[in-house]
């Protein structure tokens, strides 16, 4: 086995991985700036508030869900933007680990032989249950 | 609107995650790299391969789980893609196989880049590994146990 073979070939796996990074926070974090600094973050955060809080998450927790749905990169970018506590941080990012970029994998799904809807919807139904019985499990806010 | 204020402060937000993801995801990819070399996945679905006939799948199935579980879907996708070929499948397995992977996938490496941006990393994993198996316990039941399940694992709905 030649290490040094092993290194070159992780290294460009994550070169890959660093562009993609870069291509999908950048846009999401100005996205989600120019929404903070236009005042309309918070009303939206305000309209999803009451669906939020039955998972312990903020209004703010509705735009990193949705913004998972691009990549999960962005939902990482969204998360580094809003101000929220470590027991949120980790509801959201179940939901979004459990749910994220439902019309590609739906269509990825499909394309393999399956039912692409029919496990996306599943997998959307298995994350607000998941966090909302984190959001009861986790002692603290 | 302050757009000076808008561009200062996304370069700041963008330079600080895509540095941190930068110095977690170089090593981590180079170390998965290496337990491919050593073909730990393929020791462990030679274990799993009864658990995956447990759920309805054929054993060869095991190997593309772990990989999908473990590494991410798309590399998973790329075994799974290779084994449709010797292996035929009903739309009823497919979609088993992708109700536990859509879930619950590249574990190693979400897991530290969840940890990283400060989310408790244990808990969002147990939190997807037991919804994963869960939902999919509960479709294989299910299919199971009703009739229309019977009929679309018939030879004709083979894909």
């Amino acid at each position: 086995m030649d290490i040094k073979q092993t290194v070159m070939r992780g290294s460009k796996g994550a070169f890959k991985v660093i562009l993609d990074l870069i291509k999908y926070i950048i846009p999401a974090v100005f996205i989600l700036k120019a929404l903070e600094h236009s005042g309309w973050l918070v009303r939206i955060a305000d309209f999803f508030e009451p669906y939020m809080s039955y998972i312990g998450l903020p209004g703010e927790g509705a735009l990193v869900i949705m913004m998972g749905q691009v990549t999960l990169y962005s939902a990482i970018a969204a998360m580094a933007v809003i101000d929220i506590t470590v027991k949120q941080m980790t509801i959201v990012s179940t939901f979004v680990a459990i749910f994220h970029s439902c019309i590609l994998e739906s269509a990825v799904i499909s394309k393999a032989g399956g039912n692409g809807v029919m496990v996306i919807g599943l997998r959307f139904v298995a994350a607000i249950l998941a966090c909302f019985i984190l959001n009861i499990l986790i002692p603290g806010v | 609107m302050n757009w000076a204020g808008v561009f200062m402060e996304t370069f700041e937000v963008s330079f600080s995650t895509i540095l941190k993801m930068t110095i977690i995801i170089v090593p981590l990819l180079i170390g998965i790299e290496y337990l491919k070399e050593i073909g730990w996945m393929e020791k462990l679905s030679a274990k799993l391969r009864k658990v995956s006939e447990l759920i309805g799948l054929p054993g060869e199935a095991a190997f593309g789980m772990i990989v999908a579980y473990s590494v991410g879907l798309v590399f998973g996708s790329g075994v799974i893609i290779r084994m449709r070929k010797e292996v035929e499948m009903t739309r009823k397995q497919i979609n088993t196989m992708f109700i536990f992977i859509g879930m619950c996938h590249a574990v190693i490496e979400e897991t530290i880049i969840f940890t990283a941006v400060g989310a408790n990393g244990i808990i969002v994993l147990a939190g997807r590994v037991l919804t994963s198996f869960l939902f999919g316990f509960m479709y294989v039941w299910i299919t199971k146990h009703t009739g229309t399940s019977i009929r679309k694992s018939s030879e004709k709905d083979i894909v």
